[in-house]
Order: C-alpha cells, then structure tokens, then sequence
C-alpha cells in the first residue's frame, strides 16, 4: 500500500485538515469578512476538493466496490459531519461557549483564583443576552424596535423548538436547571 | 451506497438505545454514550457480518467488503461525533435558544432586554456552566474562590493560541 492510496483512504479527513487550514488563512488575511461568510468558504472549499477526488482523482488505486459517484457520496457526506464536528464542536465553543469563557477568564487569573463576583464583574448574564441579541439582530433571526426585540426568521425558531423536543425526549424536561443531577460538594448553585 | 446504509442503520440503533437507556436512567456524563456509540458500533458490526454470511452476501444494502467496513467506519464515527456535539446542547440551555424561545412567547408585543435578563439572569446562564467546570475537574472551588486546574489551564491555552492564531479576540 502506497503513501497516496492512505492519504486516499483518510481523504475525508485531509479534506477537514484542508478546511481548517483555509479557515485560518482567511481569518487571518481577511479579518472583516463575516465568521459565518468565513467558515462558508472553508467548508465549501475542501468540499468541492474531496468531491473533486472522488469523481476525478485516482479512484483505481483504491480497493474496487464503489462508483465514483458513490465514493463521493460517501466521502462527502464523512467530510461535512466531521467539518460539522470542527466548526460547532470547537471553532464555535471559542467564539460562544460559556464555559470557554470563564476557564480562559480564570486560567488568567492565575493560582490566586477569582470569586464569583470578580467572575461576574468581567462576565454576566447582561453581557451574555447582549451578544446574542446583537449576533441575532446582524444574523437577521430577530429585528429590533425602540428597545424591543422581535422574530424575524422562522429557520432558527425551528431549531430552537426542535432542541426543546429533544430536551423532553432525552430529559423528561424543557429545561436544563430542571433535571440537574449532577452538582459539585462545594459550590454556589 | 452500502456504507451509508450500513452507518444509517447502525446510528439509528444507537439512537433508540440511547433513548431507552436515557429515560430509564439518565447517565449525566459524556462517557457513556461514547461507551454507547462503541457497543452500538461493535453489535453492528458483528450483526451486518453474520446476516452476509446468513443470506450469502446477498444482502447489497449492507457492507460487504473491507474497504466497505472501512468507509461506513469512517462515516459512523463522524456521524456519532458530530451527534454528541448536539446532542451537548440538548443538555444544556443554549442562550440564544432561549432568548429567541421567550422572543417568541412575547408575541407581537416583543420582548425588552430588561424582561430578558429578569429570567436569564446569573444563575441561569453563568452559575451553572461554573459548576460543570468544577464537576469536569477543569476548576476547583476552595473558600470563595475559583481556580482553574492544570488540565483546565490546557483546555484555555489550546483555545487562546486557536484564537490568536486566527486572529480572534476572546469569545463568549
């Protein structure tokens, strides 16, 4: 087995490594594009690239039982869950996870710590609700009148009611806070 | 299409189980459903197998071949992955979820910022993610305050350099 017939074995996740790297390039070339434009053409790019191989590239070289087209389909739909992975699973917790957040807040706090006022001072739920109705107002999901917020679109409301489905499927409950099992000895609830 | 037949059935398994095991008694942590996701993925495995050698290799839905295996391995585990990423937001209250949810129940009159922040105040949305913090190992609480642990030090140094690297100030 060749060098090229592994890397073309792995192709969804080179295809992955590609989109992170063109992700990092843009952003750093290009810092007023829009996140999402940003990740758009990332993803889109190394997309176009696995299909690209499946279709095009030296497919022989792999052990025979798929179609080109079937090969694309399959690597296509690997690469795009694993770029799902990449942008909601990591890119997506630095720009908005809560908990990043305060772990970066407290790793540079130091051995000395914070208490939660001094968290709060630097973090809160004011500026959290902020964020998001900016985010959601620019997103285009809620529009903004004299102080009032209002939907806008129904794709993201869709979602939102979809994960509270999800909550009573999985939970037997609408809300986090109200099935919470697991807390630590020492710690303000 | 044997692959993504074969990673559609074995997901679909997973979910089902997951559903089942969860409602009867909810784990509260991620490693059992990676515990989950590899048991699901074995049975099916071991299933497909012996159905090929049960009806000959006539089943053409199913995978057959190594490279076959290899393929709906690949696609099962980034379709596992990519569900216990949302499957983490099912968990826990997405702000903008619930920002847009209450939106939403205003109605036509709208909802203000001040009505917004009277229910996702401190405690719903930054108390609580503290404390996954101290439960995940990745912080402890010691008198009146928080201190991060080596391995959560680790966790913030990989997203600080991330975020330097492309040229992103801090998030949240």
């Amino acid at each position: 087995m060749t060098l090229a017939t592994l890397v073309l074995m792995v192709a969804p996740l080179v295809a992955l490594g590609a989109c992170i790297v063109v992700h990092v390039v843009l952003s750093r070339a290009l810092p007023g594009l829009p996140r999402p434009r940003g990740i758009m053409l990332s993803v889109g790019a190394a997309a176009v690239g696995v299909a690209g191989l499946a279709l095009f590239g030296p497919a022989e070289r792999l052990p025979a039982g798929l179609s080109p087209l079937e090969l694309a389909a399959v690597w296509l739909l690997t690469y795009v869950l694993l770029a799902y992975c990449y942008v909601i699973g990591f890119f997506n917790l630095g720009e908005s996870a809560r908990r990043i957040r305060l772990l970066i807040d407290l790793h540079q706090a130091g051995r000395r710590g914070l208490t939660l006022e001094e968290i709060l001072s630097a973090y809160n739920a004011r500026m959290i609700v902020d964020v998001r109705l900016q985010r959601m107002v620019a997103g285009g999901q809620v529009s903004e009148r004299d102080g009032v917020y209002f939907t806008a679109s129904r794709v993201m409301l869709t979602a939102a009611r979809l994960l509270v489905w999800l909550k009573i499927a999985y939970l037997g409950s609408r809300h986090e806070l109200d099935v919470r099992i697991v807390t630590p000895e020492r710690g303000p609830r | 299409m044997r692959p993504i037949a074969g990673a559609a059935l074995a997901f679909a398994l997973l979910i089902i189980t997951q559903l089942v095991v969860w409602r009867w008694r909810w784990p509260g942590h991620y490693t059992a459903l990676s515990v989950l996701s590899l048991v699901v993925l074995m049975l099916s495995v071991a299933t497909f197998h012996a159905l090929q050698i049960l009806a000959d290799g006539a089943l053409r839905f199913l995978p057959q071949s190594a490279w076959d295996y290899w393929n709906f391995l690949m696609l099962y585990v980034a379709l596992t992955l990519a569900y216990m990423i949302t499957y983490s937001a099912v968990q826990a209250d997405s702000p903008s979820m619930s920002i847009l949810l209450m939106i939403d129940q205003a109605g036509g009159r709208g909802a203000a910022v001040p009505e917004l922040t009277g229910a996702l105040n401190d405690q719903v949305l930054v108390v609580p993610r503290l404390t996954d913090l101290v439960v995940g190992r990745l912080v402890v609480f010691a008198g009146d305050r928080y201190t991060v642990t080596p391995n959560g030090s680790f966790l913030a140094r990989i997203y600080i350099a991330y975020r330097a690297l492309l040229k992103m100030e801090k998030g949240g």
